[in-house]
């Protein structure tokens, strides 16, 4: 599959290890393409943080075929802003999400981007290398009234 | 054992007198000779229970200088002498509680019974303790104690069909309250003295029968069904499965798992705790219906265990809710929190519900008073 995609996609590169590697602005069209190739679920979207970059995983696999494909994103990290798959494959909601609850990384277009694992109120993103561990973090819990009940 | 935690113990008996070591008016003997005798059965039952109390609260002071002297261990000579002069209480049966039933022969034999063994107690009690403290303080302290004839006594009694028990009882009362209040004197001399009370302990009615029959039976209830809440968040929840499956089969001891806070009596953190799972572990503590308690299973739930510098794990559940008994391990073995649990009934036990609502209730005027 990777061989096709790459004719189709001159600026697609396929790295040492295997990685596809896909231009940020070019995310879309690949995955449309992908879907139109019978690749029909997405496994996972990750993030990592290589301290000049962010990286961005897209696993996505096929039912029909079998076959899987790992494509990769690399972002600046000032400005870490991708289109969202969501329209796509509506399971790429929480990934999305997720990536955007540990690494800020925002998804251009996603139905609801707001945190998922994290308290709302929480401040920074946790996964990335610049995060201290020791923060201290505030989390609250009011009640319907909105008198606080709790806080840490 | 820490030193400071042996004396502050020690402050604590002494800080118990004021609950055991009550002082008796002479006017319940004219109150017994005007009812005829009746008040008298009262009178041996409040100095039996009086007898006990404060025998009891002795052994625990002995016992916890015993400890104190042995953590110094200076003298080996003197913590031997002490474990002696000490172990003499078991021997001669000072250390046991009088039965209240013992107020039956007592009727038979007109009060004799009882007024010859409450005397020939005290005498031996404070024949004893008068070495004891002798040989911590390391100078002979004088015998304060009046010896009273107690075989003569008994041939007075019979042969004036039981008026001479009159005067006996007398004696009785007036050489308690002197041992009483020369033993507040002795405690006070002690190094460790200085008096701690526990707070929440009203000394006037502690001792009401009714009320602590009351708080006995609910807490009997309370401790043969305790029903915990099904809240495992991580891998000490398996345990906790297997401590309520068959091998171990808590529901022998009446732990039967609910679903509900609103059902539950008992809340288990078995497992991990996120900042964001806090507060609805707050809420479902908050849900929960009075008396309630909490086991904190586990490393995690106790500090935050192995998680403690990560990000997002909450570092003690006691920082959101009171725990009553935590439990270490990771995870604990079944064994352990079946212990846990009979920890925590023991200390269901200790209860006082309807005890404390009398108190506040009497209190409420009281304070109006003093303030």
């Amino acid at each position: 599959m990777s061989e096709e995609l790459l004719n189709e996609f001159p600026h697609v590169v396929k790295s040492e290890d295997g990685l596809l590697l896909v231009e940020a602005d070019q995310i879309i069209e690949v995955c449309t393409f992908l879907k139109n190739k019978g690749f029909d679920f997405l496994e996972a979207i990750s993030g990592a943080d290589f301290e000049e970059y962010l990286e961005v995983i897209y696993n996505i696999a096929s039912y029909s075929k079998p076959d899987r494909v790992m494509l990769t994103v690399r972002i600046s990290k000032d400005n870490p802003i991708l289109p969202t798959v969501t329209s796509l494959w509506h399971g790429a909601n929480w990934h999305e999400r997720e990536a955007y609850d540990m690494f800020g990384i925002k998804f251009k277009g996603h139905p609801k981007l707001a945190r998922i694992l994290l308290p709302d109120s929480w401040d920074g993103y946790p996964l990335l290398k610049s995060y201290p561990l020791d923060k201290e973090q505030k989390v609250e819990l009011e009640d319907e009234t909105g008198v606080e009940i709790c806080q840490i | 054992m820490d030193r400071e935690y042996v004396t502050d113990k020690i402050r604590r008996s002494m800080g118990r007198r004021i609950l055991t070591d009550e002082e008796v008016s002479g006017w319940w003997i004219i109150g017994g000779i005007v009812t005829f005798g009746l008040l008298f059965l009262l009178l041996f039952l409040k100095l039996i229970h009086r007898r006990n109390e404060h025998f009891k609260r002795q052994k625990m002071l002995e016992e916890q200088i015993i400890e104190l002297v042995g953590i110094d261990l200076k003298d080996k000579k003197m913590l031997a002498d002490l474990k002696a002069i000490h172990n003499e209480g078991y021997e001669s049966g000072e250390f046991k509680d009088l039965s209240f039933l013992r107020i039956i022969p007592a009727i038979i034999t007109l009060g004799l019974y009882i007024e010859w063994r409450l005397t020939k107690d005290l005498m031996i009690h404070a024949e004893r303790q008068r070495r004891f403290f002798s040989c911590y303080l390391g100078r002979e302290l004088e015998d304060t104690t009046p010896q009273r004839p107690t075989g003569k006594y008994l041939g007075l009694g019979v042969v004036t069909l039981g008026l001479f028990g009159i005067y006996w009882t007398n004696l009785i009362i007036k050489d308690s309250n002197e041992h009483f209040k020369d033993q507040w004197k002795l405690e006070d001399l002690l190094p460790e003295a200085g008096m701690e009370i526990d707070e929440g302990v009203d000394p006037d009615f502690y001792k009401n029968i009714i009320l602590t029959t009351v708080d006995k039976f609910l807490n009997w209830g309370r401790t043969c069904s305790v029903w915990p809440m099904a809240f495992g968040t991580a891998c000490c929840a398996m345990e906790m499965m297997a401590t309520f499956a068959s091998r171990n089969d808590m529901d022998r001891y009446g732990m039967i798992f609910r679903n509900s806070p609103r059902q539950a009596d008992v809340l288990i953190v078995a497992g991990t705790i996120t900042q964001k799972m806090a507060p609805r572990l707050r809420r479902l503590y908050d849900q929960m219906a009075e008396p309630k308690y909490v086991i904190a299973m586990g490393a995690c739930a106790m500090t935050g265990g192995p998680f403690v510098n990560s990000y997002s794990v909450l570092k003690g559940v006691d920082k959101v809710i009171p725990v009553d008994i935590y439990l270490p391990g990771c995870p604990p073995r079944p064994e352990a929190l079946l212990n846990a649990f009979l920890q925590l009934q023991e200390r269901m036990k200790e209860e006082r519900t309807v005890t404390k609502k009398f108190e506040r209730w009497i209190l409420k005027d009281r304070k109006e008073v003093v303030t």
